[in-house]
């Protein structure tokens, strides 16, 4: 469709995501499903993707990745992870490698946040 | 192991199957229905419970979130055929994989429904050119049984209705064949916040059963 979503105005520097992230992670799901109800998420994560290309509304079924049923394995779902980030959260993790390091470093690294850290060096 | 719905009764017509398709959801899925069907959806009276859900917004969110406790989220996409036979997104899901089972005396795992929307049938068959939107209730709830199922943590799922969704999306979930977790119930060890009488969930038993339902359509 060629459109694109606004730019956010928000300077979404890694540092306010991480803290952002960090701030999230003590609510429990109930609650933050409750806080996107409201409208009141983007106090608490104030980003929005940077100019995401909108697809067109259909496609031929042959275009089709069919989801496994099954847990995926730790490569898929990296892949998986690395396509639901704005370009600009994965350019500013790789930009400040050392911090996002750090950022992972603080939760004892295991393999949930050992997916997280790879984010800096993907596309 | 146990596969995915391939159809679901029309939600106009239940004589009717609709062929359905599952993907995983990408930053571009979630952009698409932001785009195109929020804003038809936040139309929709009376108003439904994700009105105010911005889903290029969530879908990196929570799985930041959940990484940073340890665990991920399965965010799914439906897809299901226009009047041309071309493929258009009807449903999306974020789950969570592994989150504590919500009966507290039960230390199993569950999977839990995190966020879910559905196609309006009206605003589907008005606008995108499609006559028999699947009708979603059931296979969102099956795909998360699914996953749960084949992940070892059998059929246990667990979810919060939105207070957005007020008495309807409670009676919508009782409908279905959810168990309601009573509001005097101990919330499991994880689970934070207190009981506010709109969790659900199913166990073994329930979970299975519900399976088996729709069995014929897999």
């Amino acid at each position: 469709m060629g459109k694109r979503y606004q730019a956010d105005q928000t300077p979404a520097t890694l540092d306010a995501v991480v803290a952002a992230v960090v701030a999230a992670s003590r609510y429990d799901e109930s609650e933050l499903q409750e806080m996107a109800s409201e409208g009141t998420l983007r106090k608490l994560f104030p980003f929005k993707p940077h100019a995401v290309d909108i697809p067109p509304d259909t496609m031929p079924r042959d275009q089709l990745r069919r989801a496994s049923a099954l847990p995926l394995d730790r490569n898929t779902r990296k892949a998986l992870i690395q396509s639901s980030m704005p370009s600009r959260i994965k350019q500013l993790a790789r930009a400040r490698a050392q911090e996002f390091e750090e950022f992972a470093a603080e939760w004892d690294v295991d393999n949930g946040q050992a997916a997280a850290y790879e984010l800096k060096t993907h596309d | 192991m146990r596969d995915f719905a391939a159809s679901a009764p029309s939600a106009f017509d239940p004589t009717l199957d609709v062929p359905l398709y599952y993907q995983d959801m990408t930053a571009q899925d979630a952009a698409w229905w932001d785009f195109r069907v929020r804003p038809l959806h936040r139309a929709v009276n009376p108003p439904r419970a994700d009105r105010g859900w911005f889903w290029s917004t969530l879908l990196p969110f929570a799985h930041l979130v959940q990484l940073s406790k340890r665990r991920f989220c399965r965010p799914l996409v439906i897809w299901a055929e226009d009047d041309d036979r071309q493929l258009l997104r009807v449903g999306m899901s974020i789950m969570i994989e592994h989150y504590p089972h919500l009966e507290a005396e039960d230390p199993s795992a569950a999977q839990f429904i995190w966020f879910i929307s559905g196609a309006d049938k009206e605003v589907f068959r008005d606008t995108f050119n499609m006559s028999h939107p699947p009708k979603l209730g059931r296979i969102l709830l099956d795909i998360a049984m699914v996953l749960s199922e084949n992940a070892g943590d059998e059929a246990r799922i667990g979810l919060h209705a939105a207070h957005a969704g007020g008495d309807a999306l409670l009676a919508i979930y009782q409908n279905l064949g959810l168990l309601s977790l009573p509001d005097q119930a101990p919330m499991p060890v994880g689970v934070r916040r207190g009981n506010d009488g709109r969790f659900f969930y199913t166990d073994p038993v329930t979970g299975g059963t519900l399976l088996q339902k729709l069995d014929p359509y897999r």
